[in-house]
């Protein structure tokens, strides 16, 4: 209730500092908001209760399950261009699918496995982030190697929430970049700043490297990215701002983080692939969407 | 009843056949009990008593036409396989006899080839049928109830870890919290 109504307060906040600025998008008032830093500050403690286990990382590479996982991944993409999902949604199907496989560690994880957990991960999502629902045939027309019965899969959902505690509203990489760059900017910048965001996102979904840091971590260090190449000006002042509100050590994993993804962005580009798995010991999926 | 009149008219041929003087021409007599026979077989087809009772040896010769038909030989396999017993076991003459039976033993032979032929048609279109449909792969249902019982368990256990008490034994565990007993 409280989340709800400080959301409120400040999203109003928020349009009225809209209205104040001019056209010159170097001078955001917003950076001196209260209200948003209580909001990024609840956001940051309630991150800490829908992350991995620890060393998830590590469980994923001893268990060959790298490669399966990026597989899954795509297939969350290539669904939503198919129905035209949230970017919101695709995240949350993320963050459900890396929960349930670091705390359920079975000791033989097998494809079909996976293939299930993410078609109730992917299902539950879209019931809880979009308006309107898709079937569960629907869900399994393309991409996948194996095909469930409707009960197997609400079974499936049903053993998944009860694993992730019935918290659904998880704080994503997404939700972070959303909070912190899309709120701030005036909506003619957008369009550049949502579709480069996100697939600088994506792709670090994709890479193990970039899955040791938090997703706000990764949030921040993609709005930076982007905000360096499209608006460098703003870029400087305002990463400034958001940093000055951090303690430091999570300033120390903005910099790795920000500096790993420069690194890989600038690979990719060499590459011309996107959403592709950077990290060495992964196979390249030749995928281009 | 069927059987005492197929018998009957097996003894009827071989009487027809032991008249016959020279061995060209009891060869070709040798023949035509074949074909007689077969079309015994073939007239026991209707369901009608009467009929079959009724046949003369000039309705015989009247469906010999239909010895060539391949289909109806084909279809009632079974029953000429009875009758060439009957027949077998009536011979009296042991040469007659021994060719007979090579006979016999030779259109069993193409009957089965025909069959198994069959059989191996049939095989390739059920495979044609697999090769058509979208691969529809599914774990057993054993395969399931493993995963989402191992899964249930982790989440159990998980509990059991964050709050060191055991819902399904009703037991608190040595951790973090304190349990105390209340009475209702």
């Amino acid at each position: 209730m409280d989340n709800l109504l400080c959301d409120e307060v400040w999203l109003s906040k928020s349009a009225n500092t809209f209205e104040e600025v001019i056209s010159d998008p170097v001078a955001l008032k917003s950076y001196e908001n209260e209200e948003f830093e209580e909001a990024f500050a609840v956001c940051l403690e309630k991150e800490v209760l829908c992350l991995p286990e620890p060393d998830y990382t590590k469980y994923l590479h001893s268990n060959n399950l790298i490669f399966p996982r990026c597989r899954v991944i795509q297939w969350f993409i290539k669904c939503r261009r198919r129905f035209n999902l949230s970017f919101g949604t695709v995240f949350l199907a993320f963050n459900y699918l890396d929960r349930f496989v670091s705390i359920c560690q079975c000791n033989d994880w097998e494809y079909w496995m996976l293939e299930l957990l993410s078609i109730a991960c992917l299902s539950i999502a879209i019931k809880f982030n979009e308006i309107s629902g898709l079937s569960l045939h629907e869900i399994q027309v393309e991409g996948l190697d194996y095909s469930f019965q409707s009960n197997v899969i609400l079974k499936m959902e049903l053993i998944l929430l009860k694993a992730l505690g019935w918290r659904l509203n998880s704080m994503t990489s997404f939700s972070f970049a959303e909070m912190l760059g899309f709120d701030f900017l005036e909506p003619h910048h957008h369009v550049k700043l949502i579709s480069r965001v996100t697939d600088l996102l994506v792709q670090a979904t994709l890479d193990q490297k970039m899955m040791e840091f938090r997703p706000s971590v990764v949030g921040m260090s993609a709005l930076w990215c982007t905000l360096d190449q499209l608006f460098p000006p703003t870029s400087d002042t305002y990463i400034a701002y958001i940093m000055s509100i951090l303690n430091q050590s999570q300033k120390d994993d903005i910099i790795k983080c920000h500096k790993l993804m420069e690194t890989q962005t600038s690979m990719c580009v060499e590459n011309h692939h996107y959403y592709c798995p950077l990290s060495p010991t992964t196979v390249l999926l030749n995928t281009h969407d | 009843m069927e059987m005492a009149q197929v018998k009957a008219r097996a003894r009827t041929a071989l009487a027809m056949a032991a008249s016959a003087s020279s061995r060209k021409r009891r060869k070709i007599s040798i023949n035509n009990n074949f074909v007689q026979i077969k079309s015994l077989s073939n007239a026991t087809v209707p369901a009608t008593g009467e009929r079959i009772s009724g046949e003369s040896p000039a309705s015989c010769c009247s469906s010999n036409g239909s010895v060539d038909d391949e289909n109806r030989i084909i279809k009632f396999s079974d029953l000429e396989v009875e009758s060439t017993r009957v027949v077998t076991s009536t011979c009296d003459c042991g040469e007659q006899q021994q060719q007979i039976r090579r006979e016999m033993s030779l259109t069993s032979e193409l009957r089965i080839t025909n069959s198994s032929s069959q059989e191996v048609d049939s095989a390739e279109e059920q495979i044609t049928q697999t090769k058509s449909l979208p691969p529809q792969k599914m774990p057993t249902e054993l395969e399931l109830d493993e995963f989402f019982a191992a899964a249930e368990k982790d989440i159990r256990k998980r509990f059991s870890d964050k709050y060191n008490y055991d819902i399904v034994k009703d037991v608190s565990l040595e951790g973090r919290y304190e349990w105390v007993k209340l009475k209702p």
